[in-house]
This record gives C-alpha cells, sequence and structure tokens, in this order.
C-alpha cells in the first residue's frame, strides 16, 4: 500500500470536546478524525470528497497544561456602532476560558493519498493543528510503500472502536468523525480507543471472529522494536463505521 | 424508545430513565415509562432539595429560576417544555439532533428562544443564548430531540454530589454506566425523601472526594458482579466531575483505561481481596483540622480522601512510583499532614507487601512479560534464601542503595563469598544481564524498578519466613528518594 507520510510538529495544539463549550475546554489527547479531515483539506487548498479517503496516525506530546484564554463571547446586535452610521452585528465581551493544552505536539500522519505529496510540499494554507494560532511545521513529507505484516506494534494512536476488547489498553472516546461542509457542518461522531502505549500484536487477545493469520499495515521505515515494525490503523471519515468490538 | 449514543451526559441521562423504571436495556423503554421519569422531574424538580441541587446543572433554568419562585406556573410550563418533547404528539423539526440523530423537537424552550434549541440553561456546559461561539454558521444553540433533552434533564438524578458538583461516570460498557448511574439514583432518591422530611433545603454531599468516590463506587460495583458472578469485560470508565453553575463553570475528566479497570475487577476477587483492603485501609486521608476535639476530629476524617485510590488515576503513566509506594511502602515526600503516604514503612508495614498484588500490577498495569516477572521472583527467592541462611543484614540494606554501581558491587560480592564457602554463585550471568544490564555494566534504564521488584518478593518471602519480623532494624529507614540517572 502506498501512502503520503507527512511528520508535522508543533509547539501546542488543544482539540476541544465539541459538546463542552463554556469556561472550560479539555482537550482530546489525539487530533480527532474530524480535525485530521479539515488539515488536509487546508493543505490542499479545498473541500475534497471524503469519499475514500483513508488515514492512520501517531501523534504524542510533551505534556498537557491549561491555560487561562480571553474568549471574545459574542452574541447578534442590532443598532450603530457608536459614533457612526454603520450597522452593529456582533457585540459581546471578554470572558476567560480555560483551555487544556497539549505541549510540543507531534503527528505522524498517513494517508492513502500518495499523489497528494506536492499539496502537502506547499501547503496552499498556512499549517495549523488545533486551533487557528497551534502552528506547525512539516518535517517531512514523503511516499513510502506499507507492508503487511503478522506482527506489529501499536501506540501513540487512535485505534477503532471494534479493537477495544482485542487490545485490552487505552481508553474510548466519543470523537467528531467528520464536519459535513456541504450540510451546515452537521456533525457525526464514533468511539474510538485512545492508545498512548505500545502494544505488540502478539499480546492481543484474540477472540473467536477474529482469523489467526491477522496481518497488519506497518511502516517499514519505523523503529524496529522487538521485531515488529509501527502497525498502523486506518480510519475512514464517512461510511460505514463497524462499532461492534471483537468478542469471545 | 431510547439508545445509548456515546455522549456521556445523554448517556447517563439514558441509564438513569432506563435505572428509574428498572428496565436495564433503554430499547425496551416505552413513553409510559418515559412519563413516569418526567412526571417525577416535573413533581420534584420545582421544588427542594432539587431545585437547589440543579442549580449546579442548570443554573437560570425554569427550575431554577428565582424570578419563578413566586410563580409555580411559570416552572410547570418550562416543565412541560423541556421534559415532554419524547411524546409522538410533539411537533418535530426538519433538522436533527446532535445526539441522537433523529429530529430535533419543534418546541421552543421558552418564549424568546427559537424551537429545538437548546442552551446552557439546558444543557451543562455548553454556551448561554445567542452566543454564536462554537456553532456552525453563528446559529446558535445546539439542536436536540425530545428524548436527548428528557435525558440530558434526568442526567443530574443520576450523578453524586461531590464537592458541590456533580460526578457522572460513563463507561463504554453500558451495563457499567447503567450501574453507576443507578447507585447515584437510588442514594439520590433517598436522599430526597430524608431532605424534604427533615425540612432541609440541600442534598447531602457525598462522603468522600470525587476521585475517591469515583474508584470506590466502581469497586463497589465490581465486588457486587463478583459476588453475583455476573459475566464482565475489560471496559474503559470515564468520571466526569464537573459544574455548569454561574461564572465558575469547571470540569474535570478521569479516564480509567481497559487495563486499569481489568486490575481493579481482579482485586476485588477472593484471589486478592484481602491483601488489596489492607493497602486501602492505609490510604485513607488523615486531616487534622486546627482547633478541634479529638472527636471532631475523628469525626471529620472519616474516608473523606483515599490516596490509593487518587493515584489510581495516575496510572499507567505513573506506575513505577506506583508500585514503589504502595507495593514496597516506600514513603512520599508531601508537605500535608494528613497525607498518610509520609508514614509509610517498610520496616513497620512489611506485612503489607504482596508479591502476589505486586505480580497482577505488572501484568495487568505495566505489561510487563511474564517470562521477566519468573526471573526477577526466582533471583529474589535466591537472595533472600541467601540473606536468611545467612542472617546478612548489611546484604539486605546494601539493596536498597540508589546506586546501581554500589548495588551491583554489592551483588558481585556476596556472590564471590557463596563460592567461597563453597556453595553455589548467589546470582547467575544471563539473568543478572537480562534483569538489570543493557551492555557490559550499563544498567537498564528500569534497573530501579527490577531493583524494587527483587526487594518486594525479598520482603515478602523474609517476612513469612519470619526473619524480618524478629529483626525489623534489618530493613533501612528509607525516604523517598528523587529519580535520578543510573
Amino acid at each position: 500500500m502506498r501512502v503520503l507520510k507527512v511528520v508535522a510538529e508543533g509547539l501546542t495544539t488543544s482539540f476541544r470536546y465539541p459538546h463542552f463549550m463554556h469556561g472550560v475546554h479539555p482537550t482530546f489527547e489525539m487530533p480527532p478524525p474530524a480535525t485530521i479531515y479539515g488539515h488536509i483539506c487546508s493543505a490542499l487548498g479545498e473541500w475534497v470528497s471524503p469519499e475514500g479517503v483513508e488515514f492512520a496516525y501517531h501523534f504524542t506530546h510533551q505534556g498537557s497544561f491549561d491555560d487561562i484564554e480571553h474568549v471574545h463571547v459574542v452574541v447578534p446586535a442590532s443598532g450603530k456602532l457608536p459614533k457612526t452610521s454603520l450597522p452593529k452585528v456582533l457585540e459581546g465581551e471578554v470572558n476567560p476560558f480555560k483551555r487544556t493544552v497539549l505541549f510540543q505536539p507531534r503527528l505522524m500522519l498517513y494517508i492513502n493519498r500518495p499523489e497528494w505529496e506536492p499539496a502537502f510540499r506547499s501547503p496552499r494554507y498556512t499549517v495549523v493543528l488545533g486551533r487557528s494560532q497551534d502552528l506547525f511545521t512539516y518535517i517531512n513529507v514523503s511516499v513510502i510503500d506499507l507492508v503487511r505484516a503478522k506482527r506489529a506494534y501499536f501506540e501513540h494512536t487512535l485505534l477503532p472502536y471494534r479493537m477495544a476488547l482485542q487490545v485490552a489498553q487505552g481508553y474510548v472516546v466519543l470523537m467528531p468523525r467528520f464536519l459535513d461542509y456541504a450540510q451546515g457542518r452537521a456533525a457525526t461522531f464514533a468511539r474510538y480507543v485512545v492508545l498512548k502505549r505500545r502494544v505488540h500484536s502478539e499480546n492481543f487477545l484474540q477472540f473467536g471472529d477474529l482469523p489467526n493469520d491477522t496481518e497488519f499495515w506497518v511502516d517499514p521505515t519505523s523503529p524496529e522494536i522487538n521485531g515488529a515494525h509501527l502497525g498502523l490503523a486506518f480510519h475512514t471519515f464517512v461510511g460505514e463505521y463497524n462499532d461492534n468490538p471483537f468478542m469471545a | 424508545m431510547l439508545s445509548y449514543t456515546g455522549h456521556p451526559l445523554v448517556d447517563v441521562g439514558i441509564a438513569t430513565i432506563a435505572a428509574f423504571v428498572k428496565k436495564r436495556d433503554p430499547a425496551s423503554l416505552t413513553e409510559t415509562d418515559l412519563d413516569k421519569v418526567a412526571d417525577f422531574m416535573a413533581r420534584q424538580y420545582v421544588v427542594d432539595p432539587l431545585k437547589t441541587f440543579l442549580t449546579v446543572a442548570f443554573p437560570n433554568s425554569g427550575f431554577t429560576q428565582p424570578a419563578f419562585n413566586k410563580k409555580p406556573e411559570k416552572r410547570d410550563e418550562y416543565a412541560k417544555r423541556v421534559l415532554y418533547g419524547y411524546k409522538a404528539d410533539t411537533p418535530k423539526l426538519k433538522e436533527s439532533c446532535v445526539f441522537t440523530g433523529k429530529p430535533a423537537v419543534g418546541v421552543a424552550f421558552s418564549d424568546k428562544l427559537p424551537p429545538g434549541r437548546a442552551f446552557r440553561q439546558h444543557i451543562p456546559l455548553i454556551t448561554g443564548e445567542n452566543v454564536i461561539n462554537f456553532f456552525p454558521w453563528g446559529n446558535a444553540g445546539l439542536l436536540v430531540s425530545g428524548e436527548a433533552l428528557l435525558a440530558i434533564q434526568a442526567f443530574p438524578l443520576g450523578c453524586a454530589k461531590c464537592n458541590g458538583r456533580l460526578l457522572a461516570v460513563h463507561s463504554d460498557n453500558p451495563d457499567l454506566t447503567y450501574e453507576f448511574a443507578a447507585k447515584f439514583l437510588e442514594h439520590n432518591r433517598k436522599a430526597i425523601t430524608l431532605a424534604q422530611q427533615g425540612g432541609s433545603k440541600k442534598l447531602p454531599e457525598a462522603g468522600a472526594s470525587a476521585r475517591t468516590f469515583f474508584i470506590e463506587t466502581l469497586l463497589d460495583i465490581e465486588q457486587s458482579r463478583q459476588d453475583e458472578s455476573i459475566e464482565r469485560r475489560p471496559s474503559s470508565v470515564t468520571a466526569y466531575h464537573l459544574s455548569n453553575l454561574g461564572s465558575t463553570p469547571s470540569l474535570d475528566i478521569y479516564h480509567l483505561p481497559l487495563e486499569i479497570t481489568d486490575f481493579l475487577s481482579q482485586v476485588v476477587s477472593p484471589d486478592y481481596k484481602t491483601e488489596w483492603n489492607a493497602l486501602v485501609q492505609r490510604a485513607w486521608w488523615v486531616s487534622i483540622p486546627k482547633n478541634k476535639k479529638k472527636k471532631e476530629i475523628q469525626e471529620d476524617t472519616q474516608h473523606q480522601r483515599n490516596v490509593l485510590y487518587e493515584d489510581l488515576l495516575q496510572l499507567p503513566e505513573n506506575a513505577r512510583q506506583f508500585l514503589r509506594c504502595y507495593f514496597l511502602r516506600i514513603p512520599v515526600r508531601t508537605r500535608f499532614e494528613g497525607d498518610p503516604r509520609r508514614t509509610y514503612s517498610l520496616r513497620d508495614e512489611a506485612n503489607l507487601v504482596s508479591w502476589k498484588l505486586t505480580e497482577l500490577f505488572l501484568r495487568r498495569i505495566m505489561n510487563m512479560e511474564k517470562d521477566r516477572i519468573d526471573q526477577i521472583r526466582t533471583l529474589a527467592d535466591r537472595l533472600a534464601d541467601y540473606v536468611f541462611e545467612e542472617n546478612d543484614k548489611k546484604f539486605f540494606a546494601a539493596l536498597f542503595e540508589p546506586r546501581y554501581d554500589y548495588f551491583r558491587t554489592n551483588l558481585i560480592r556476596a556472590t564471590l563469598a557463596c563460592v567461597q564457602k563453597g556453595k553455589s554463585p548467589l546470582i547467575k550471568f544471563d539473568p543478572y544481564i537480562e534483569i538489570f544490564e543493557n551492555g557490559d555494566e550499563i544498567a537498564r534504564s528500569d534497573w530501579r524498578l527490577a531493583r524494587d521488584l527483587v526487594l518486594i518478593r525479598m520482603v515478602e518471602q523474609l517476612y513469612q519466613k519470619g526473619w524480618l519480623g524478629s529483626q525489623p532494624e534489618a530493613v533501612p529507614e528509607i525516604s523517598e528518594e528523587l529519580e535520578t540517572t543510573p
């Protein structure tokens, strides 16, 4: 499988839980798929069709902290701006919000679209991940061939919820999977496993409906650890999402 | 009629509704069931103690709005708007609920608001009326269905009241979400009755801090499931400790990953329960308020914080420190007088050291390979036998040495001494290298962990042999050392 591999680093990032808005903004520890979609579209400069696009990633940060931000909380307004005849459309006030921020994030993003390499070498919009002020730098952009392997290790990544019991590590979160800009940014959500620690595939629990000869996509350019390379769990933005965990 | 959405507040609300009518599966709920819950809320949310309690979840809602205090009909009207939107004859919008995907309810929650759109007084921690931040295209408010809104209104009933905030617990395993909500609901209903009988305006607080109460309740649930032989599967559990109150909203999120919940389900089993409970008992925070008599102090200090429980929430990242503190009984430097970890002492608490529990921790939390665990245990047993047979207190004390070169030299000396006495070597080359070194005299980055594990096993063995009990001075007084490079 030929993929585009993008390595990006930044100083800070934050991925707000969508339904916690007022006063406190906790962050997901990994970028939600919807954030990755926005990031890809930013590099390409257009809202590309999400159909058939698959991605996997390895994401790390060096810690988190809470920042007090001044958020301009605005509401629609009418009347005129003071001492002008200009219409006033918005008014608001500055409120302190507590935002959790991840420090020194690093993303290794794999996308099944090697043809997008030129776009990531010369991104259309400012490279950010998270909020607009969370500037990122592409450290490396390359096209590589992933290989299938019976052994792999998974770490610092998002796994489909289906793998939760199999991996038996990490915690489950509901994340925005896709924001449909054609439909008023209607959001779809899905459950994922946030896996921070390294788990080798030979330690996966084996269940009845899982074939023993399971193979994984691995990045052959990743560090080899105990004879295995970094495994990649690919996600989609739209289409069917199998939410039934592997069970005994 | 209802189904879980994955969203914590909605799901806890759904579980609460299900628990209210004692039907575990939300799909089996009928409109009549929802009527029972909505009627209860319509009756109770407009009077104390819930009216006061709800300010934490829905400040300025029709339930809590002080301006409505003398207008009960306004409260009833509000209750009708927000609680009964699930009914089949309720108008629906073409737009979808953000939580359930069902049509949003075609009812406005006040005369000033657009239909179907909820704000901070209806759903905790979203924005207030008209605020356009964080909504697509500046369309203020979240679109909700009648079912989702009912669930969110029910959600506080399925929470514990801790430190003036709501503690909600959600899991990817619906059974656990249900168990937590059912427990908290039952407690709240009793507390409501007691408060009303006693003329109190407030619901009592949970008897422990949020983090302690979270773990304590989870262990209670696991114990019940264990006792009832209910089949369990590893689940991830997340607690949300939140307040939507006024200008000081707050939210703390505590994740318990699958490996931790799996560990906790094991420690309540008969195999580990005794050892685990002994550690728990020594981990309760002792608060020492000033200017209080001894009796009052005793009442105050009853089970408020358990540092063992709360440190579980730092796992697996903090596993080494956890193991050292709780399994090897090394005290922790802290400025808080009531922190029980300050007084931990291997010399006095060797009876609490359990290899069995440590081994479970290594396997479940630290992902340590069985072979490595076995190698460490074998080495520790050999060293314990040597210390016991030779009564070599000096050697035993030297094993606590924080510097690797001293530690290594000490082992080599003891081994030479054994060989000179015609005995087999104390340590063998290959296992030693595998446990402690990366290369020639280069310590593994985790040599200190391996050393602690060897000590845990040795202490347990020497205590069982009676050697430590008869001469506790053999254990050096250890103060928590700072982590340094080997």
